[in-house]
């Protein structure tokens, strides 16, 4: 957990200073950190909530940044498509992670 | 299906566990973009997408009633096949070819515990597409999560304990519950175009 607010606080210090020595370092934590720290968080990590959340919010994300970017707004299908795949995809997780 | 395969890594080797956990992905992804062919293909046969701007509010509709299930506001009760995946697969296919017929028949969705009526949402929205690609696309992002909690179960460096892993997930099983609500529910504001 030190190295993840020591990343943190690198990360900080990055976008203070915009040194690209500082980004690099904080790169190679955050890569330490996914490595180690990332596979032992308990619960998250084991039915893969995490990255299940994550996925999704990216979708969702999408989803609504096609329906604002686009003239047609909420009626561009594009959009409804992108929110349908992550809603697929998050009730899919969750049904599959039951055990 | 975590308690299946994961144990794969310790019992086999890393590469066995792999392939079992690749193949059961697979064949989820597999069985749920037939499935969704087959609903958009109906939709189609009976010109669901000649009435879409009705379709896309009943969608909506059923999105949120979805969503008032998961949040535990009301209840009414899921229908789903009373049975479980067979576990005399790996017995039959091997221990790659089993996990790939558990992925086929879980990939159905229907054919077993319905634990998120999310599903039936999901379902009615394949069929009012009317579009057989894009209604696989649906299932197939569906196939693709059912499967992929077995996948990431066995990435840990160390051994996992299942029975554990389900206690866990009974404990947070109403966050889980939430999310999944309120992601309907978005998804309804969308297509009933509240927001």
């Amino acid at each position: 957990m030190l190295r993840f607010w020591h990343a943190v606080l690198l990360l900080h210090q990055s976008f203070l200073r915009l040194r690209w020595r500082h980004l690099r370092v904080f790169a190679c934590t955050v890569a330490q950190f996914e490595m180690q720290d990332l596979r032992k968080l308990t619960y998250v990590g084991r039915i893969g909530l995490l990255p299940a959340v994550a996925l999704v919010g990216l979708f969702f994300a999408l989803g609504y940044g096609f329906a604002f970017l686009s003239p047609l707004s909420a009626a561009d299908p594009t959009s409804k498509l992108w929110l349908l795949l992550g809603l697929g995809l998050l009730i899919g997780w969750s049904n599959g992670a039951s055990p | 299906m975590i308690a299946q395969i994961t144990p794969l890594v310790q019992a086999a080797d890393r590469k066995t566990w792999l392939g079992a956990a690749a193949s059961h992905v697979a064949g989820s992804i597999l069985s749920a973009s037939a499935l969704g062919v087959v609903l958009g293909v109906i939709g189609l046969a009976i010109s669901l997408d000649r009435t879409w701007p009705m379709a896309g509010l009943l969608f909506g509709f059923v999105l949120l009633v979805c969503a008032v299930r998961d949040a535990e506001i009301t209840r009414w009760p899921r229908i789903y096949l009373r049975r479980q995946t067979p576990a005399w697969f790996p017995r039959v296919a091997g221990r790659i070819g089993g996990p790939f017929l558990w992925g086929l028949d879980l990939g159905q969705g229907w054919t077993t515990l319905i634990s998120f009526s999310g599903y039936y949402a999901l379902v009615l929205g394949a069929m009012l597409s009317a579009q057989p690609f894009q209604s696989a696309l649906l299932l197939a992002a569906y196939g693709l999560g059912r499967g992929l909690p077995v996948l990431v179960a066995g990435l840990h460096s160390k051994p996992i304990d299942t029975a554990s892993c389900s206690l866990l997930y009974f404990r947070h099983q109403a966050a889980i519950q939430q999310i999944n609500a309120a992601a309907l529910a978005l998804t309804a504001g969308c297509f009933m175009n509240i927001w």
